[in-house]
């Protein structure tokens, strides 16, 4: 009876084990019904078929729209399959960079512009544009002219998207302040930004409206000298240009806005309120300078920010010396494929139905110009029509206007995570009142130096 | 008097469950809502259920929480055997080279995780580990710090339980599994739900060894939802409630067995 207690016992205990062991195999185990075949071989190609990996932001890859057009692509090339790693963005870089590393196969990795620039000097990526041909896209022309190879004469990466920017404002703020809306094409001065920002400063029924919302990142802080400087953000030498004195000037622009005129929230409130690019939409501020993300909250997620009060757009706001100019700060969004990778030809054509089906789907322009840019400016209307945003405004502001000035939105071409991360760090110190903007801007060129200088050495 | 004291722990107990009251007053809100000022506990005309319905109905966070409950408890009840019987081994044992190895042990706990990490993706890849939960498992099984209150609890362990044992005719094995490993309760009790939060709240290895949403655990589906320009605090709120629902039930469970242990045992071991 005891044996017979004790037999039962052991089986259970088998079973459960066996049924733990089963969940923490891996998927392709799991599907796998011979148990056998080895991992590393199971991973990739049955038969014909080759599976393609993409290392993307979760943000992207994780939305049903994605989902949605990995599963056309897969009906359209049935050839291809496509595993998708999603890595929320904050550790994005860490993932891929241990990834590539250490040899890991991957097809297909996504960066903004800073992060493919950076891929690029650590010698990840492979160079696209022979294989680009063999699926019939010209790296030289199908992405405007502005687009130049990135190192050596080689194209390394295939953009997704340009962000475009502008002035969005919030329509109930200027009401009731009785101020007027800016003008729909002709761009604002910065000064004039700083003068309506504080008219539109006020409290309202005990709560404090800011005329002027900006980000802590560092377009907010430097990019009205990008204007200035053509987006100089290095000397001739490639070390960090950023005391140069239009930056300077730059800086001290937002430093008035927020500390003297108070018409901008002051830095340690707004780092100590957690306030990010969403807290613009809550409705409390009166202008911020933003890229297409604002409107594509507005066009393709207005359930998840219902909102009281109406938006405009504006041209971006520029400098008094290029008062009436039409100005972006350009960086680009792309997907490229490291030099590890087992299938670039097929990784190259998942990247251009990626820019020519799903980038449309989020509510952004491809840089890929072979596709309906009408189409896509229509809808944009059709969904911001309540809004009272005209289709002739959505053509000139996102991406329609061929005299569109445009400047670096930041600094790529050497240690551009460093740069911003130390200028970040450093900057809070000037806007804080600690100490002054020269000293500053000194203590964050060193930096930046060194770290060039580190990256160079490697 | 007494109700001084019943004020100033309400007053101390409201500090501490504020962030629960804001996490849940959060998840039933719209993002543009979450900083909102002044700040609004409940929008009782207009609650929003749509982070709840994302979650359950768009998002595998159910699957999430089955591999985060099968690597804590899978890894928590190795952790304590492995460190009972490696405990026992440098605090009763004390075999030759005992306290040079056990030094070595403690020498591995001053070398960053994140320098391990390289080598340890390389070897998981090897072995065949990456996108599966061994991943996760493996590597907490062997725990220096546990490994280390183990050896303290048994080298004050009163030598003539075992003596006694061994007079009986049992040999190292059956008097650690009959005698020892009984009394060593509290302390692996200790232990277990310390390596139960500990665990539960693993981030940065889900982050590197893992590949699939499939294989995804909680805190790395928390982090998922944070896009390149801020964090969707609502949705993260609503996943963080459903999250910590096992950690509160278990605590709930053994909560008096956790405090009668730390007063028994103490954490010292």
């Amino acid at each position: 009876m005891k044996k017979r207690r004790m037999s039962y016992i052991v089986l259970a205990l088998f079973l459960c084990l066996s049924l733990v062991l089963a969940a923490c195999g891996g998927k392709e185990k799991a599907t796998n019904g011979s148990g056998t075949k080895d991992i590393a071989q199971d991973n990739n190609e049955t038969g014909n078929q080759v599976t393609i990996e993409v290392l993307n932001i979760s943000q992207y890859a994780d939305t049903p729209e994605y989902k949605a057009f990995v599963e056309r692509f897969e009906e359209k090339y049935p050839d291809i399959k496509v595993e998708t790693i999603s890595v929320p963005h904050e550790q994005y870089i860490n993932k891929r960079n241990i990834m590539l590393a250490s040899g890991e196969k991957v097809d297909l990795i996504w960066g903004n512009g800073i992060y493919q620039y950076d891929a690029i000097n650590k010698g990840f990526l492979m160079p696209i544009e022979e294989v680009a041909q063999e699926i019939g896209v010209d790296m030289t022309t199908d992405f405007g002219s502005s687009f130049k190879p990135e190192k050596d004469g080689h194209y390394y990466y295939f953009p997704i998207q340009q962000n475009n920017w502008m002035l969005y404002y919030n329509k109930k703020v200027f009401d009731d302040a009785g101020v007027d809306y800016p003008d729909p094409y002709e761009p604002l001065t910065w000064e004039e930004v700083a003068d309506i920002a504080e008219r539109l400063t006020q409290t309202v029924d005990g709560q404090k409206v800011y005329g002027y919302f900006y980000n802590h990142w560092g377009m907010y802080y430097y990019g009205y000298g990008s204007q200035l400087t053509d987006g100089k953000f290095y000397t001739d030498d490639l070390l960090s240009n950023i005391d140069d004195p239009e930056f300077k000037r730059s800086m001290e622009w937002l430093y008035d806005v927020m500390n003297n005129r108070g018409a901008a929230m002051p830095i340690s409130q707004y780092i100590s309120n957690n306030t990010d690019f969403l807290s613009y939409w809550n409705g409390g501020f009166g202008m911020v300078v933003g890229a297409q993300w604002y409107t594509q909250l507005a066009a393709t997620k207005k359930s998840e920010f219902p909102r009281d009060w109406k938006f405009g757009i504006a041209p971006m706001p520029v400098p008094q010396e290029m008062k009436g100019k039409h100005m972006n700060w350009s960086s680009i969004d792309s997907l490229a494929v490291p030099k590890n990778s087992e299938h670039p030809k097929e990784a190259l054509l998942f990247a251009k139905e990626y820019v020519s089906d799903y980038t449309l789907s989020t509510g952004a322009l491809p840089m890929y110009n072979k596709i309906d840019a009408n189409q896509y400016y229509e809808d944009i209307a059709e969904q911001l029509k309540d809004d009272d945003i005209t289709l002739e405004q959505i053509i000139y502001l996102f991406g329609g206007d061929p005299d569109v000035i445009n400047v670096a939105e930041k600094p790529v071409l050497a240690a551009p995570q460093e740069y911003e991360s130390i200028f970040l760090d450093q900057i809070i110190i000037y806007y804080t009142g600690q100490d002054e903007l020269d000293p500053v801007l000194s203590s964050i060129k060193d930096k930046v130096d060194r770290a060039i200088l580190e990256q160079k050495d490697r | 008097m007494k109700i001084l004291r019943t004020i100033v722990f309400s007053l101390v107990g409201l500090i501490f469950v504020t962030p629960l009251i804001w996490m849940l007053s959060t998840s039933f809100k719209y993002e543009n809502q979450v900083f909102e000022k002044p700040f609004v506990l409940v929008h009782w005309d207009d609650i929003n259920f749509g982070n709840y319905r994302y979650l359950l109905t768009e998002s595998p966070v159910l699957t999430w929480l089955s591999n985060s409950l099968i690597v804590v408890v899978v890894s928590v009840l190795c952790r304590l055997l492995f460190a009972a019987v490696t405990g026992y081994a440098f605090g009763y044992l004390r075999f030759r080279y005992a306290n040079t190895i056990f030094l070595i042990y403690l020498a591995a706990l001053f070398i960053p995780y994140q320098l391990s990490l390289l080598p340890q993706f390389i070897a998981f890849r090897y072995i065949g580990f990456l996108d599966t939960l061994w991943a996760l498992i493996v590597p907490n099984i062997v725990d220096i710090l546990s490994i280390f209150l183990m050896r303290q609890f048994f080298l004050t362990f009163p030598r003539d339980f075992i003596h006694a044992a061994y007079m009986e005719g049992s040999g190292v094995v059956r008097s650690f599994v009959r005698i020892a490993l009984p009394l060593a309760q509290s302390p692996m009790l200790t232990l277990g739900i310390l390596s139960f939060f500990m665990i539960w709240d693993q981030y940065y290895q889900p982050l590197i060894f893992l590949k699939s949403p499939e294989m995804f655990t909680l805190p790395l589906g928390i982090h998922s939802f944070q896009t390149q320009f801020g964090h969707e605090y609502a949705k993260q709120m609503a996943l963080a409630c459903i999250a910590i629902v096992p950690v509160l039930i278990t605590f709930l469970i053994l909560q008096k067995r956790f405090v009668e242990s730390i007063v028994t045992a103490g954490i010292k071991g």
